[in-house]
């Protein structure tokens, strides 16, 4: 059940949060086996959390929409008293003294925290494949990847292991996941969310961002995470945007731009279809839909490779030197990788940042959001390197990121959200952005889709193992 | 190259992992001169903050 359909009933007392809790974790129990996304589970705590949310209830206290909704968050969160890993062994015995500034804000929204997801080591990489804490597998078939670096929070969310999930998106690392495990993920403007409390990657590329199962319960979560944080040197001072999102999901007059150079280039067929058709049901609801262009996305996809490449072999290196051996290969690599860019190239890729964002900035005088798939692909399988895309073989890695890179530059909005199947059973992503601080156009556009679309109650059946 | 550049520097990048990722090393070192040998002088990096503007990053 999405948070819009639960709130309702636990403040009227028709299901109690101390019952909806345990049931969590007797569906943990069943599935998660079968999928490992899970990587410490809180039962004690949140059920004391969840006890005190319906004793508020029952006495008139009700604090929102998120008292007593179960939710799970990334590992790169810190949690005080809990060991807070990163998906690192280095870090696994590392229990923070504070919160994350997100997991305070829903605890003053009242929602219960039942555990801490998998994620790919230290949030560097798109396969949740993780050497230390093992695989993380995608509902949708066990022998295929949920994306990353957030794939735990997404695939317990598909699962229904959780009501909503906090993850981070650094090129991708929220809307991947939600791609492949079928799931509603947002990426909102850099500055938004607060990072305090979040182990860094990219600190210029570093988002906070949520799962999901509907738009207007990421819109829900986006008003109960957002707001400045003078803890955060990157926090924006925009007050937390309201998003009304309309009933009736018409778009007359909302225009959708496409840009079909790069960003429709070199997708699997069926995802191409799955995309098309949501243009055309857009189309139908009003939205004026016109093909732009955003030049040089090559560059800047390398740009975006560039800075993050330098900024996260900064961040882990005294790691790399100090515990080489603790580290999986594919993250050595690229911290490794990281340790020849020069800072001159550093500096002018971050000058090439600007010139990307004054791109976007002119394009949304022209349009109010753009739309494109979400990853070029489905999810592929568990140790799969390479994926073929119509015949022309692309690393995984890199095909994965493709689309959703370098919007992480521009700090845009960004959100994914299913648009279909492929032949296999396998979700389709449909990526919305738009400019800087404007969820509200981003939501209602996701939000309209979605209310005249067929995939928002498609759930995975989790065998137990 | 690379294997200079790591002993000059001190990189500790074991032979067998700087053997690893040359090729990668090479690609976006290819890769990294045509998108950046230009001039870009009159260009700010975007590595001031205004949040206080609405402005990111």
């Amino acid at each position: 059940m999405t948070i819009s359909e639960l709130a309702p009933q636990i403040q009227s007392g028709k299901i109690s949060p101390v019952e909806l809790t345990s049931q969590t974790f007797a569906l943990i129990r069943q599935r998660d086996p079968a999928l490992n996304s899970y990587l410490t589970l809180m039962e004690a705590p949140a059920l004391e959390q969840a006890r005190q949310a319906e004793r508020e209830i029952r006495t008139g206290h009700y604090r929102g929409p998120l008292h007593g909704i179960p939710y799970a968050v990334k590992d790169l969160f810190y949690t005080r008293g809990l060991a807070t890993t990163a998906g690192s062994k280095i870090l696994r015995s590392f229990v923070p003294e504070f919160d994350a500034a997100a997991i305070d804000r829903l605890r003053e929204a009242g929602a219960v925290l039942v555990g801490k997801t998998g994620l790919h080591e230290l949030a560097y990489g798109i396969t949740n494949n993780n050497p230390h804490f093992g695989a993380v597998r995608n509902p949708w078939d066990p022998e295929r990847i949920p994306g990353g670096s957030s794939g735990g929070s997404a695939a317990a969310l598909a699962a229904g292991l959780c009501v909503f999930s906090l993850g981070s998106d650094t090129g991708g690392s929220v809307r991947i996941p939600a791609s492949f495990c079928g799931v509603v993920g947002l990426k909102p403007t850099f500055g938004r969310i607060s990072r305090f409390g979040v182990i860094p990657l990219g600190h210029t590329l570093d988002h906070v961002g949520h799962f999901t199962h509907s738009v207007a319960d990421a819109a829900l979560i986006l008003g109960a995470l957002a707001g400045p944080d003078p803890r955060d040197d990157s926090s924006a001072s925009e007050p937390a945007p309201a998003v009304d999102l309309p009933a009736d999901s018409k778009l007359k007059g909302v225009r959708v731009g496409v840009p079909r150079a790069f960003f429709y280039e070199r997708l699997a067929p069926e995802v191409e279809a799955a995309v098309g058709a949501a243009l055309q049901l857009l189309g139908s609801l009003g939205a004026q839909i016109r093909d732009v262009q955003i030049p040089e996305m090559e560059d800047f996809t390398l740009v975006s490779r560039v800075i993050l490449l330098a900024e996260a072999s900064a961040t882990h290196r005294h790691k790399l030197r100090t515990r080489r051996a603790d580290i999986g290969p594919d993250v050595a690599a690229l911290l490794d990788q990281g340790l020849f860019v020069l800072a001159t190239d550093y500096l002018d890729a971050q000058r090439r940042r600007r010139q990307f964002i004054a791109h976007l900035a002119r394009l949304f005088d022209q349009v109010d959001v753009m739309v494109t798939a979400t990853t070029p692909i489905t999810a592929p399988k568990i140790g799969q390197t390479t994926v073929d895309i119509a015949g022309h073989q692309e690393d995984t890695r890199l095909a994965s990121t493709r689309l959703v890179r370098a919007l992480n530059l521009a700090g845009v909005p960004a959100l994914s959200l299913p648009c279909g199947f492929d032949s296999q059973g396998l979700p389709i992503g449909l990526q919305i952005f738009g400019r800087s601080f404007d969820e509200a156009s981003v939501l209602k556009v996701g939000h309209a889709y979605e209310q005249n679309s067929q995939w928002r109650n498609r759930r995975p059946e989790v065998k137990a193992v | 190259m690379w294997k200079t550049i790591a002993q000059v520097l001190e990189l500790e990048i074991p032979e067998p992992q700087l053997e690893a990722v040359s090729p990668v090393l090479d690609s976006l070192w290819a890769q990294t001169r045509r998108v950046l040998n230009r001039d870009l002088s009159g260009v700010d990096p975007a590595l001031t903050f205004h949040p206080e503007l609405g402005e990111n990053p």
